[in-house]
């Protein structure tokens, strides 16, 4: 993922960012959106979510609906620039989820849960 | 009763120089460019902080007319093919310190006289180097620091070793890049006569006299009675005499052993918020103060020092009214320079260090202390709990970036580590 998180190494002392993306795996419709989305399972990592990098294996959901549809371009100067398309959508059940892209992956890749 | 005096070692002095140490560091790591700063190279100069100026030359520049101090646009001017480089103070700095601390792997008396020049003492150091030249190549392997990046030879380093200090500078300005030259006490003088009166260390203005005076070269000098030339230039030309002869007295001044507690850290990617930065200089002070050094010990000088992505370099020292050893009070101290600071890029590396160490003394207590109390017995409490467990393994949440638009990069855990 481009623009990774910002952690302090060192003995100790280190700053673990919270709210780590979650990987997806998502399936694309014809239109190159969201159509059907796995989350990671929960494993028994700290704080209770996947780490990046992890293969999802959770239940797959329908997309109902998106309803929002917006992008971050961050740190343009850097070699590797931060851009994300996110996606607010509504899964069947009914259940929202904050999704996003990372727009230097290929389009079916680099797919992550964001919680805020 | 018969007593014996014993001869006292004749001095011995060495002086390992790096001519243009910024420079040279920057070529040596450029694999483009030819490395060293020899005359028959490419011509490059290295850029001043602000980027206008000419802040040092190779020879090959300074062949074609550049020189320290003329703007960028005269410099290119004079020198078509100038290669212009932008300067990374913090990573010269960093060379010249691994510099110093590799002679002080061979003699223990070592002076700094300035970022590429490294004194030291060689008294005694025969016994320990008894093979000829050993010593030497001893001090030469100094400069090979930073493994294959900065080898001795790219960054141009040479070796003078001679009786006085001056003697030794100018037998170092003289080797060859990556040789070693010694010179007798006895051939001193013949060995300065022909070398040129710029070498002395005089002010410009007294350069300016000497030329004036026809008095080119250092045998010049020393060819005129002392009074004379202190009638000319005062007690300097009175020291720049003796120098001339090879007597320079001027003893080498090693830097003191000062005890020093010292932390890290490094950050990928850079830091780019302030709070990030405190955060981070907060758990440094924490992880200092727990040095056995630290422990049951006053603080009485706290240095920051900051390295930006690109190398650039941020300094600042807090000396306290009063020595303190606690945690409180010592971020108090340094918290507003960081909130002051202006780093100038994304932070890279953050080093704290503390100085000054002294023996715990007594203080007055404050009276009301239920909330100190409190916070006592919290990290008693973790200590037990790292004793245990190996780590703390409690975390608090603190804000780092909380008005990002990234959010992961708004809150972060960091270790509750009293």
């Amino acid at each position: 993922m481009s623009g990774s998180h910002p952690t302090v190494d060192g003995a100790g002392g280190a700053l673990r960012p919270l709210g780590l993306p979650r990987p997806l795996q998502v399936r694309l419709d014809a239109r190159g959106e969201p159509a059907e989305l796995t989350p990671a399972a929960r494993g028994p990592q700290r704080g209770g979510g996947a780490r990046p990098g992890a293969a999802p294996s959770g239940p797959t959901h329908e997309v109902e609906r998106i309803e929002e549809v917006w992008r971050i371009a961050e740190e343009w100067w850097r070699e590797a620039p931060l851009q994300r398309t996110y996606y607010r959508v509504l899964v069947d059940g009914g259940r929202a989820f904050t999704l996003f892209h990372d727009d230097a992956a290929p389009p079916e890749e680099g797919w992550y849960e964001q919680r805020y | 009763m018969q007593t014996t005096r014993q001869q006292p070692t004749a001095p011995q002095i060495s002086c390992l120089f790096v001519p243009s140490l910024a420079l040279a560091v920057e070529l040596a790591e450029r694999p483009g460019m030819a490395s060293g700063v020899g005359a028959g190279e490419q011509p490059a100069a290295l850029a001043d902080e602000a980027g206008l100026r000419v802040a040092e030359a190779s020879l090959a520049a300074l062949d074609r007319g550049v020189r320290p101090g003329q703007t960028l646009r005269e410099a290119v001017a004079y020198c078509p093919t100038l290669a212009v480089l932008e300067p990374r103070p913090a990573r010269a700095r960093h060379v010249a310190a691994q510099l110093v601390a590799a002679v002080e792997a061979v003699s223990p008396l070592v002076e700094e006289a300035a970022p590429g020049e490294v004194y030291a003492d060689l008294r005694g150091l025969d016994g320990l180097y008894p093979r000829p030249g050993a010593l030497e190549q001893a001090l030469l392997a100094a400069a090979q620091i930073d493994g294959k990046a900065l080898g001795g030879k790219a960054l141009g380093a040479r070796l003078g070793v001679a009786g006085s200090r001056f003697t030794a500078r100018a037998a170092a300005h003289a080797a060859a890049p990556g040789e070693w030259l010694r010179v007798a006490a006895a051939e001193a003088r013949a060995f300065l006569a022909p070398l040129p009166g710029e070498w002395l260390p005089l002010e410009a203005a007294e350069q300016g006299w000497l030329r004036l005076l026809g008095l080119e070269t250092l045998g010049d000098l020393a060819a005129l009675p002392r009074h004379a030339v202190e009638a000319q230039f005062g007690p300097a030309g009175g020291q720049a005499w003796l120098a001339a002869r090879g007597e320079d007295p001027t003893p080498l001044t090693p830097r003191r052993f000062r005890e020093r507690v010292i932390e890290t850290a490094q950050a990928q990617p850079p830091l780019v918020s302030r709070e990030a930065v405190l955060h981070t200089v907060e758990q440094l002070l924490g992880r200092a103060l727990r040095q056995p050094q630290a422990q049951r010990r006053f603080v009485r000088a706290v240095r920051l020092q900051a390295t930006t992505e690109d190398e650039h370099a941020w300094e600042r020292t807090r000396v306290l009214k009063e020595p303190t050893g606690d945690r409180a009070r010592l971020w108090t101290a340094i918290r507003p320079a960081l909130e002051a600071a202006e780093f100038g890029g994304p932070i890279a590396e953050l080093t704290l260090e503390l100085g000054g160490l002294t023996a715990e003394s007594a203080r007055q207590v404050g009276l009301f202390r239920e909330y100190a109390r409190r916070r006592e017995q919290l990290d008693e409490m973790t200590r037990h709990l790292k004793v245990r467990y190996g780590q703390s393994p409690l975390r608090r949440v603190v804000a780092v970036e909380p008005w990002s638009r990234i959010p992961e990069r708004r809150h972060a855990l960091i270790d509750y580590d009293p």
